[in-house]
């Protein structure tokens, strides 16, 4: 297994060099470089073209691609064409914020729809079904920022239970209990855009299990529906569900952009919003270039995740 | 080996499947009814009494009522056209958008299926690395680098939503060519292009129009937050996701103006998905 796991890690450094070389070309055909950022027009040619020089711009394409990389693997991805502020310190603060409120609200949706969608599955047709499966289709259908803004209009404006913007109200910054009331409504929205899909995932791979020949033999053998559905069925569902943690690790950092612009909270989305808006290519570039590896990252994992769960697989990968 | 229970299970089968038959057919009838009345109030617009730019300041964020039925937006303007005129734009999007993902991920599906070998592990390959990219960054990227406008967004929508087309459509080529038929004209030397053409496109077409029905609802989703994000539509041209935008500003004053044009995205990409099913439902009953 090990061969296995080095051999599929093997296959990961062409991939980000093709993602990285993509984003690159991609920084390059911008209109503006690094160097644009940090000139001034009081500085005379010979300036600007020694900066140039040194930030090797002056290079072939593929040297710079080069120099490029060195950069970003030491975590140096450039600097805010509006800010001026270095991306990475940046991204250092906002990607802890994002994930605070991402993490919890993914594994409240993923219990949720395991459970639910596990109960509509055994129910096939019957009421419980109706209404589980009915719910997640109207989720499915919700915009969530449309979501979001009924969650602000009612419990924002009307009750006025919780503040509708930010992460901590002025001078609360260390506060848990101020934490918490801006987080509440931001992780409904997204335990609710996360939940549908994944029940409806949970459901239809209850209904497949459940049409198995090992069900027909239990049931053969007089085992409980109960017994059954807890001790097989639900195994055999979680087997892809536990490979989906893997391939969630991008929305750890991207799956809230809409959301958390609407309630202000600091994180990835309204950085990389604000920089659409201002044509900033570092910002936007850099944030494609950490979701690409992430997205090149979480498949690995949930390879690896998929042999340590399954035996037959790392039965199969070890012959 | 046949017990009791299972004579018992299978009369509950049986009624369970007409049950739920029935009642997807009633879902499915009043997704198609919404769907025609959408169509038709977005086709005839023009020729209805409505004036979505015509202003009047002193009559502001008025409510719901018989003269304005959707109520008044910021500008006094009437809502019910705006939404109307709204819609037209969304459900253009939408449409137009699913012909260049569907025709895109047609093309794909039928080269990689029909061609197999590397082509297919080529192409796959790079629909799973697309398709694994969140959208709404892949999405915004390539919105920033072109002008913001109906064109750009039916484009972009178009060229990040084929995937799961070509998916279906390739395992659907898969299994095709090897029918009989298909490799007898094969056989007698009929061109590649007129066999896919003629033997194999016609035999997907149930599963294209299925893959197009979901595309038509992930195309007005998409539309919706981009435009919502101000990415999308820009003014004076509006359309369901702008018009949000435009009402989150007066939330708390006019949450009318939220409300209404949510509710028809809801229900639109609902009856689409819905329609989506039944459609399902009955090409695989039809197949069997």
């Amino acid at each position: 297994m090990a061969v296995y796991i080095l051999r599929r890690l093997l296959q990961v450094v062409p991939m980000l060099l093709l993602v990285t070389f993509v984003v690159f070309l991609l920084v390059h055909a911008a209109p503006y470089d690094v160097v644009d950022s940090i000139t001034t027009p009081q500085m005379s040619d010979e300036t600007v073209a020694a900066i140039r020089e040194r930030y090797g711009l002056d290079q072939p394409l593929l040297v710079q691609y080069g120099l490029w990389l060195g950069h970003v693997l030491q975590g140096d991805l450039g600097y805010s064409l509006a800010s001026r502020h270095s991306i990475a310190e940046e991204l250092a603060v906002r990607i802890p914020n994002t994930i605070v409120l991402v993490a919890p609200a993914y594994v409240v949706a993923l219990v949720l729809a395991v459970v639910l969608g596990l109960l509509a599955g055994s129910r096939r047709g019957k009421l419980v079904d109706k209404v589980i499966d009915g719910l997640a289709g109207i989720g499915i259908a919700t915009p969530s920022f449309w979501f979001a803004l009924l969650v602000i209009y009612v419990f924002g404006y009307v009750l006025r239970w919780f503040p509708i913007i930010g992460m901590h109200a002025v001078g609360k910054q260390g506060d848990p209990l101020d934490f918490l009331a801006h987080f509440v409504m931001p992780f409904l929205v997204l335990v609710v855009a996360f939940f549908p899909e994944l029940a409806r995932y949970v459901r239809s791979a209850t209904i497949s299990q459940l049409s198995q020949d090992y069900v027909l033999v239990q049931r053969g053998f007089g085992a409980s529906g109960g017994h059954i559905l807890s001790r097989h069925v639900s195994r055999n569902v979680m087997l892809p569900i536990i490979t989906q943690l893997g391939l969630a690790l991008p929305i750890l950092v991207t799956g809230a952009i809409v959301t958390e612009s609407i309630f202000g909270w600091p994180g990835v989305g309204p950085y990389f919003l604000t920089a659409t808006r201002s044509l900033d290519y570092p910002v936007i570039l850099a944030v494609l270039l950490l979701s690409a590896v992430l997205v090149i990252i979480g498949n690995l994992i949930a390879d690896i995740l998929y042999v340590l769960v399954d035996p037959r697989i790392r039965i199969g990968a070890g012959s | 080996m046949t017990s009791v229970p299972d004579v018992a299970a299978t009369l509950d089968a049986s009624t369970l499947v007409h049950r739920t038959r029935s009642f997807r057919s009633v879902s499915a009838i009043l997704a198609i009814v919404f769907l025609v009345l959408v169509a038709l109030v977005s086709l005839l617009a023009p020729l209805l009494p409505l004036d979505p730019s015509s202003t009047d300041l002193a009559a502001r964020w008025q409510p719901p009522s018989a003269e304005h039925w959707f109520g008044t937006d910021e500008l006094g303007r009437d809502y019910f056209a705006r939404v109307v005129y709204g819609g037209r734009i969304s459900l253009t999007v939408g449409i137009l958008a699913m012909a260049a993902a569907t025709a895109i991920g047609v093309v794909v599906g039928l080269v990689a299926g029909y061609a197999g070998g590397r082509l297919d592990d080529l192409l796959m390959r790079f629909v799973d690395f697309l398709s694994s990219i969140p959208w709404m960054v892949l999405v915004i990227v390539v919105s920033v680098f072109l002008k913001p406008g109906l064109w750009t967004i039916i484009f972009v929508i178009g060229a990040f939503s084929w995937m799961s087309t070509a998916r279906l459509v390739r395992a659907e080529t898969l299994s095709l060519r090897e029918r009989p038929y298909v490799g007898y004209a094969r056989y007698i030397g009929v061109r590649r292009v007129l066999v896919v053409g003629r033997h194999v496109l016609p035999d997907a077409a149930p599963t294209i129009i299925v893959a197009a029905t979901a595309s038509i609802s992930n195309a007005i989703l998409t539309e919706s937050a981009l435009s919502f994000l101000g990415l999308g539509i820009q003014p004076p041209m509006a359309s369901w996701g702008s018009l949000l935008e435009t009402a989150q500003g007066s939330l708390q004053a006019a949450p009318y103006l939220a409300l209404i044009p949510g509710i028809l995205i809801l229900l639109t990409v609902l009856s689409f998905n819905v329609l989506g099913d039944a459609l399902r439902q009955s090409v695989s009953e039809g197949g069997a």
